[in-house]
């Protein structure tokens, strides 16, 4: 196939709205050389760009589920009706698994990362995967609570702990360490929680500063494609921005992911006091090498906030009112769901708000800051052209503030920030970055041997949101699947997992016997689960 | 051969230790499992459904399989019900026929705990996975449920007796059991609260007002469990069809979880229903995560709608509203009022059982499956959300309920 | 003699169903209802007697077992007598009222209906 005279913007290759062809060939990119399908597309005056990564979006397993099934409201005002290619769903913030597939692919996303998967569950999450079309897909697997890692934290006995990640990470088919408000899961079993980096888990004399350095250089020393991915603690709370920059600074030199940063980004001392702690956060970027984050950007109306933060979730329960879910998971962790609104007009809301962006146009290095919703905690995922529009456009970001809550003007710097994201720079925060953070040589770019995941859009200066919104041709492994914004092709992704493998000691194996309640032999994930399956090698 | 960590397919327990010896392709002994699971195990094969049939004569497996997909796509207004006894791929299908049909789909929750459904879609629902009651909790509250008839091991593998982290057994847990009869169950309860049927919504508003503060008219009972529950350290409640069945059904639920939630301003407390069918919190599952629904789910318009008591089966029936039904893996002519299930009769229903049913004796059409979990793989979701894969052990030339509904998805796309 | 209908699984119940629902060990276990002994005394019905349960709904005949079950209470396992006794309403929940019904019930001399008795008599009564 080639893609013919379209604007390419390829920033991993530094093709940065250059005139040219794109060739594909089985399903990867070729140079012109190797080229045998010469069926053509036409792409002139056309935006081509590789394929979205997702980095962190919830979509598949128990806690997606849960919210599924707790929200019937919530899909009746969003309904998707069958077509030839197309199975039927529902929305709105928690879609149905054929839904979520749909809608990645129709705004040109062809990679989608679930953030966070309880190892117990990850049969659930995989098998939910596999009701998610069109898109390549994966895991990560929670740990930052989990029994062995808080023992062998304790026990100051780094080997076992690293061979026990590799082994879970082996049994969930997992693809990164997932770290949620370490020790504070644990915590909340016992209805209480952390609120420092030093503060001692229950039971275990361990502190959130060492599960997190243990797990930060287990990942490393694992060659792990991915870093640590960490939802820090206090998230939610005034004033968490010095958390989060203690954890970014002190885990130095390992690598490491914050993710959805604007949730721990929060200045002043209360609720009433409520600040922006978005340039601070942003300046700690800058001067910090190995850490990429990923903003969680608030989109105003209705969210479904979820996470394995359960302590946070019971707080949000009580701030709201809404109903709520809890559902903790033996020896391993726990989860939250709360339904939430985000509105314009109230002051913590809008500051929120600003915060997203102030971190995403504040970050020097695009490589180094993402584009998510942390889908549906601050908001669906098919609003991220909307984001792409404020990210590119000052005046839009005028508009905006101009609607929201006055005080954004005062306690955020949002509405002095005049810089402008370039398309590339959109490739990168969605594209190229999310990419290398994860260590997918294949994804988001364009050069010779890449997966021909490739988007292409009609692209509107004046209409940023609506370019962004339906591609007018997505291409998975060189499948169109997506043409002029509709699904027009019923396609499997991949499952990416790794070649790690590792086994569990004799003593493991005796306290998983005597503290789980499903037999060791039932707990890894079958191959079943994995249609498409595609194994990376740590190194 | 023998055959360890099977995952036993009869109830929500979802027992995986057992062990199974198969003696040529027959099951010749089962160890571990409770007195249902091992008649399920040993008895799999009498009473089994010999031959495919339409009108009581024996057909082909295709004859049928294609008769029964000629009368669902010749309705009107198709059922699809069952689900909770096979595994999540056949659900998984079942969900996709009844879109392809425009069917009103609808599992066995409607009639055990949709209402808990129901509760949950108001209230949320503070659960915990099984694991987490047996290393932590100190008090264990079974309400309206009789576990040593109905989940025969849960005592024993979850709550009651098991050694956990933070627990060394029975004497380290209070167990209380709240019921309007002394069941079986409540002998090996430390306290037993007997109620009066029906009164279980308000006794539970009781309680929580008096977690509110307002003290007065609580019976001393109810006072002194509220009072147990708010000291307790880890608390849970187990709760089955005794609210979910009785007057005031999803109010009651929606009772008990809030009252969990209040108490989580004081302890850790947490609340998990009694699962009936082995895969019943699966069919949840799947239909969930495919249409946004657990349950009663019609797809007329092209997209899922839910409505219970609407597109709920027994309220389907008793209007009369389906023309044709297919029946997976369960038995309303036995489990649905009289009232409601002898419209089946009047319409051409289709049956995909293993075993000779009620159902089977009044169907138009029956077609012979195997029984997943013995002679079929799949998925299935314990009681708390826990996924587990169900063996296959002893071989057949039967279909899997995932092949006859492939079958027909096929066939009524061509 | 009044009574509040229960139903509900046992045990016996359980393992009869997985033998099959035609087979006699489903009828004998699952065709019954547990009665307290004094008011079977009062009643003048002993352990086995066939009691006729009559509700708003239906009625079925069943085997008498005794059990330590309140006196103004009756238990049916589930099944399809049990579902003679019930109605189809669910008050717009899905759920029709399984548990707690009110119900009449005496001694008789008229037969336990088997499975297929109790279907005939449903489908050819609906003509």
């Amino acid at each position: 196939m080639i893609i013919r005279n379209g604007t390419v913007h390829d920033p991993a290759n530094n093709i940065n709205g250059e005139k040219m062809d794109i060739f594909v060939e089985k399903g990867k990119i070729v140079d012109e050389s190797d080229l045998k399908d010469t069926r053509e597309i036409d792409a002139s005056g056309l935006l081509v760009m590789p394929g979205g990564v997702e980095i962190h979006t919830h979509i598949a397993g128990s806690k997606v589920n849960i919210a599924r099934i707790m929200r019937p409201e919530d899909h009746r005002k969003d309904v998707v009706k069958k077509t030839q290619y197309r199975r039927s769903g529902t929305g709105y913030t928690v879609p149905t698994t054929f839904t979520i597939g749909y809608r990645y692919a129709e705004m040109g996303y062809t990679t989608v990362w679930e953030a966070a998967t309880p190892p117990l569950g990850a049969r659930h999450s995989h098998e939910e995967l596999m009701d998610i079309p069109l898109v390549d897909k994966g895991i990560f697997t929670l740990m930052g609570s989990n029994y062995f890692v808080l023992k062998y934290t304790e026990e100051g006995e780094f080997e076992k702990l690293k061979n026990f990640v590799a082994w879970l990470l082996y049994a969930t088919r997992g693809y990164a360490v997932k770290i949620v408000n370490p020790g504070g899961v644990e915590n909340w079993k016992w209805g209480k929680n952390v609120n420092s980096l030093d503060d001692t888990v229950q039971n275990f004399n361990v502190t959130p500063r060492e599960i997190l350095k243990n797990l930060a250089r287990a990942a490393d020393e694992l060659h792990l494609p991915h870093s640590i991915h960490i939802h820090c603690n206090n998230l939610g709370s005034p004033g968490n921005y010095a958390i989060t920059k203690e954890t970014i600074e002190m885990l130095a030199p390992y690598r490491r992911h914050i993710t959805h940063i604007q949730f721990n980004s929060y200045a002043g001392e209360d609720w009433a006091t409520f600040t922006s702690g978005g340039s601070d956060i942003a300046a700690v970027l800058n001067k910090s090498k190995n850490v990429t984050c990923d903003v969680g950007q608030v989109i105003f109306g209705d969210a479904t906030t979820m996470t394995a933060d359960g302590p946070w979730q019971h707080t949000l329960f009580k701030l709201s009112g809404n109903k709520w879910a809890n559902s903790d998971v033996e020896m391993e962790t726990g989860a939250g769901i709360v339904p939430y609104k985000f509105k314009k007009k109230n002051v913590v809301n809008a500051i929120q708000w600003s915060i997203g962006l102030e971190v995403l146009l504040l970050t020097k290095d695009p490589y180094k800051v993402f584009l998510t919703t942390d889908h549906p905690n601050a908001g669906p995922f098919y609003f991220y052209p909307h984001v792409m529009e404020l990210l590119m456009s000052k005046k839009k970001r005028e508009e905006m503030i101009e609607k929201v809550h006055p005080l954004v003007k005062e306690r955020s710097a949002l509405s002095s920030i005049d810089r402008e994201y370039t398309l590339s720079d959109i490739a990168v925060v969605t594209r190229a970055g999310t990419a290398q953070a994860l260590g997918m040589t294949a994804k988001g770019h364009l050069g010779a041997g890449a997966d021909a995941d490739i988007s292409i859009y009609n692209f509107d200066e004046e209409n940023i949101q609506k370019s962004f919104q339906k591609a007018a041709y997505t291409i998975k492994d060189g499948v169109i699947v997506v043409k002029d914004g509709n699904v027009v092709a019923d396609y499997m992704g991949r499952t990416y997992i790794l070649d790690v493998k590792a086994d569990l000691s004799e003593e493991e194996k005796r306290i998983f016997s005597k503290y789980y309640t499903v037999q060791l032999a039932n707990y890894p994930v079958e191959d079943a689960y994995l249609p498409r399956k595609e194994v990376v090698t740590c190194a | 051969m023998i055959h360890e960590n099977v995952v036993c397919p009869f109830c929500g327990c979802l027992c995986d230790d057992i062990v199974v010896t198969t003696e040529d392709n027959q099951i010749t002994d089962v160890k571990n499992a409770c007195a249902i699971s091992k008649s399920k195990f040993l008895n799999h094969h009498v009473n089994m459904l010999e031959s495919a049939l339409v009108d009581g004569k024996e057909v082909s497996m295709d004859e049928a399989v294609d008769r029964a997909t000629e009368i669902l796509s010749s309705a009107d207004n198709p059922l699809i019900y069952g689900l909770s006894s096979t595994e999540c791929e056949a659900q998984r299908h079942a969900i996709h026929l009844a879109e392809l049909l425009g069917a009103t789909i609808d599992q066995t929750a409607s009639v055990c705990h949709g209402p808990t459904i129901l509760g949950t879609q108001d209230a949320g629902c503070v659960k915990c996975t099984l694991g987490e009651v047996k290393n932590r909790a100190d008090l264990i509250i079974y309400w309206g449920c009789n576990p040593a008839e109905a989940h025969i091991r849960h005592f024993r593998r979850y709550s009651v007796f098991p050694e956990g982290l933070f627990r060394k057994g029975r004497n380290e847990r209070e167990v209380v059991v709240v019921d309007v009869r002394a069941t079986a169950s409540a002998r090996i309860a430390t306290t037993f609260v007997k109620t009066e049927p029906g009164t279980d919504f308000e006794n539970i508003s009781l309680m929580r007002a008096y977690l509110k503060g307002k003290r007065d008219s609580l019976p001393d009972e109810l006072r002194d469990l509220v009072e147990k529950m708010k000291t307790c350290t880890f608390g849970i409640i187990f709760f089955g069809l005794g609210l979910t069945m009785s007057k005031g059904k999803h109010l009651n639920v929606d009772a008990a979880l809030r009252l969990v939630r209040d108490l989580n301003e004081f302890t850790k407390f947490s609340i998990t229903p009694m699962r009936g069918h082995y895969n019943v919190t699966g069919a949840g599952s799947t239909m969930a995560w495919v249409t946004g629904y657990p349950f009663s789910v019609n797809f007329a318009l092209g997209y899922p709608l839910s409505n219970p008591g609407e597109f709920s089966a027994v309220d389907v029936l008793a209007r009369k509203e389906c023309d044709a039904a297919l029946i997976i893996a369960s038995d309303p002519a036995a489990n649905f009022p009289a009232e409601a299930w002898k419209h089946l009769a009047d319409i051409p229903t289709i049956v995909m059982d293993p075993k000779v049913s009620l159902t089977t004796r009044i169907a138009k059409v029956s077609i012979p499956v195997a029984t997943a979990g013995i002679e079929a793989e799949g998925t299935a979701y314990r009681m708390d959300g826990i996924p587990l894969r169900l063996k296959k052990i002893v071989q057949t030339s039967r279909p899997s309920d995932a092949a006859v509904l492939t079958k027909m998805i096929e066939k009524v796309r061509a | 003699m009044k009574i509040v209908l229960l139903s509900g699984r046992t045990t016996k119940q359980g393992v009869a169903a997985e033998i099959g629902k035609t087979s006699d060990d489903y009828l004998q276990n699952v065709a019954v209802i547990q009665l307290n002994p004094a008011l079977m005394d009062q009643m003048g019905v002993k352990d086995g007697d066939r009691i006729e349960v009559k509700t708003l709904h239906g009625s079925a005949v069943v085997m008498c077992h005794k059990s330590d079950i309140e006196e103004n209470m009756g238990f049916i396992p589930y099944g399809p007598w049990a579902n003679l006794l019930i109605g189809s309403e669910t008050q717009g929940t899905g759920m029709p009222d399984s548990k707690g019904t009110e119900a009449e019930i005496e001694k008789t001399d008229k037969n336990v209906e088997s499975v297929d008795e109790l279907l005939t008599r449903i489908v050819e009564g609906r003509k």
